[in-house]
């Protein structure tokens, strides 16, 4: 059993009486005062999360035709038209298609790439990477344990850490730019995972339980409220927003999931996954993400069992919730495709056979410019 | 006086019926309680330890065993209105009770543990 990690952050967690679980292996809060409430706070308002779980793969390439050559060999979205102070989003695939993670490429420079990936995945992820694009230790470097990140989420977002003198008003959404805290490197991008405006802020280990106290101080006139990974689930659920291990894996392709927009079978170069991807369209990747509304009162929740009009069972839920902002009980399944457009389907919720209605993902969207 | 189990419930006892509830711990534990209901019918037997009503929060959703065994006499009536479940967290060793039993043998209340043995055991947790 390996030991369980702690975020730099996690003292400032504990003072803030989070409630503390062993995710994944780290050290986070689930929340703090309440789910909904911080839930609520991020819709809103702002709320601040420690995502320092997350991972950082620096890449470092020979000019900018060798990374858009690379990363378009590399991942199945299109990164043609990358440029420094971008961000691209994309999944990445093994052999057979399968998604080993979902990650955002940011652009420093035109050499210099800074890769956000998932906390489980990360190790996986390096040697991945290094492997495929044939990298050594000095081109690509894990920087997962020396770098946290904080998220500030929210409508309010923009505005308070415009008070503390970044003018992040001139980032659009899916940008990054480099500011400096304390005489360290302060990436700033315009990114989230809760549907809702704000940004991801990444500084180094030792700076970042100051950052964090010091942007809650700031934010106190905007109620910010400090944010745990519960409601980091129910806001990235109500988005439509998948999460590995729950919407991806490596037996899934992403053409099966709500982000198939992000793969370009049409691009001009070949990536790793496409030959399986394309081959296995119509066969063994049978199941697709549905969205769904439980009538009934009860939650749905992961592995519970789709039925079809006959009782047959012919999905399974991967992600499930309470919407605290729709009020209803709404969760993701897959489904085979062929059940895809029925609109007499069933879950099972232990000794229940409740109604599902099928929902467009994502659930919740923001009114842009609000 | 009220006596708990190692599940987090909790039940008070006059002459022979017993009102059930979960412990300020479990409420906490749980988070925000969005919907209570009886996994068992009004009038339904149950023995020591079954599955008597369920806990939908946000994060999860958990199960409430019967510390003894009987008939079950009565829901509360708050949780027919679904936006009122979060008495469950606000107030759960009053308002925020769940059921009422019929205690079958009033022997079962022995097995339980004591205010001081319940929050030695969830120190240790």
């Amino acid at each position: 059993m390996e030991e369980i990690k702690k975020t730099p952050l996690y003292e400032t967690h504990k003072k803030l009486n989070g409630n503390i679980v062993d995710f994944h292996g780290v050290y986070l809060p689930v929340f703090y005062s309440s789910i909904q409430e911080e839930h609520e706070a991020v819709r809103n308002g702002v709320g601040i999360f420690d995502v320092s779980h997350m991972g950082n793969i620096i890449l470092k390439f020979q000019s900018r035709d060798d990374a858009v050559k690379s990363l378009n060999y590399l991942l199945p979205n299109d990164y043609s038209k990358i440029k420094p102070g971008k961000i691209i989003y994309s999944t990445m695939l093994n052999d057979r298609g399968g998604v080993i993670d979902d990650l955002l490429v940011m652009s420093i420079s035109d050499e210099l790439y800074h890769v956000v990936v998932n906390s489980t995945r990360k190790d996986i992820d390096y040697e991945w990477i290094k492997k495929s694009l044939k990298l050594n230790d000095q081109n690509c470097v894990n920087r997962s344990e020396e770098l946290a990140i904080i998220a500030v989420q929210g409508p309010l977002a923009v505005k308070l850490l415009t008070d503390l003198s970044y003018n992040v008003s001139e980032l659009k959404p899916f940008e990054v730019k480099t500011f400096s805290y304390e005489g360290s490197e302060l990436l700033i991008s315009r990114t989230g995972y809760t549907g809702e405006d704000g940004f991801e802020l990444i500084i180094e280990n030792a700076k970042s339980v100051k950052l964090f106290e010091y942007i809650l101080e700031k934010g106190k006139k905007y109620n910010i409220k400090p944010c745990g990974l519960g409601c980091r689930d129910t806001l990235r659920l109500e988005a439509g927003l998948p999460l590995y291990g729950s919407e991806f894996d490596e037996n899934h392709s992403p053409l099966q999931t709500m982000v198939k927009w992000s793969v370009k079978l049409n691009k001009d170069s070949d990536f790793i996954g496409k030959r399986a991807i394309v081959d296995n369209k119509d066969s063994i990747y049978g199941d697709q993400i549905i969205g769904f509304e439980v009538e009934g009162r009860s939650i749905p929740r992961t592995g519970m069992e789709i039925l079809d009009n006959t009782g047959k069972t012919i999905g399974v839920v991967t992600s499930g919730t309470y919407s605290p902002t729709l009020k209803k009980n709404i969760g993701l399944a897959y489904v085979n495709k062929e059940y895809v457009n029925s609109f007499d389907l069933s879950i099972k919720i232990r000794n229940k056979v409740e109604k599902i209605i099928k929902m467009d993902i994502p659930f919740y969207k923001r009114v842009k410019g609000a | 006086m009220k006596k708990f189990t190692k599940e987090h419930e909790w039940i008070s006892v006059e002459g022979n019926v017993g009102t059930v509830g979960i412990t300020d711990y479990a409420q906490k534990q749980l988070g925000d309680v969005v919907y209570v209901t009886m996994t068992k019918d009004i009038g339904s037997q149950v023995s020591q330890g079954e599955d008597a009503a369920e806990i939908e929060s946000v994060k999860s959703v958990s199960q409430i065993f019967t510390p003894v065994s009987g008939e079950i006499l009565e829901f509360n009536k708050i949780f027919e209105d679904e936006t009122k479940s979060g008495i469950v967290n606000e107030d759960p060793y009053n308002a925020g009770w769940i059921f009422k039993i019929k205690i079958s043998n009033l022997s079962d209340i022995d097995s339980l543990l004591s205010e001081s043995q319940y929050n030695d055991y969830i120190k240790n947790l």
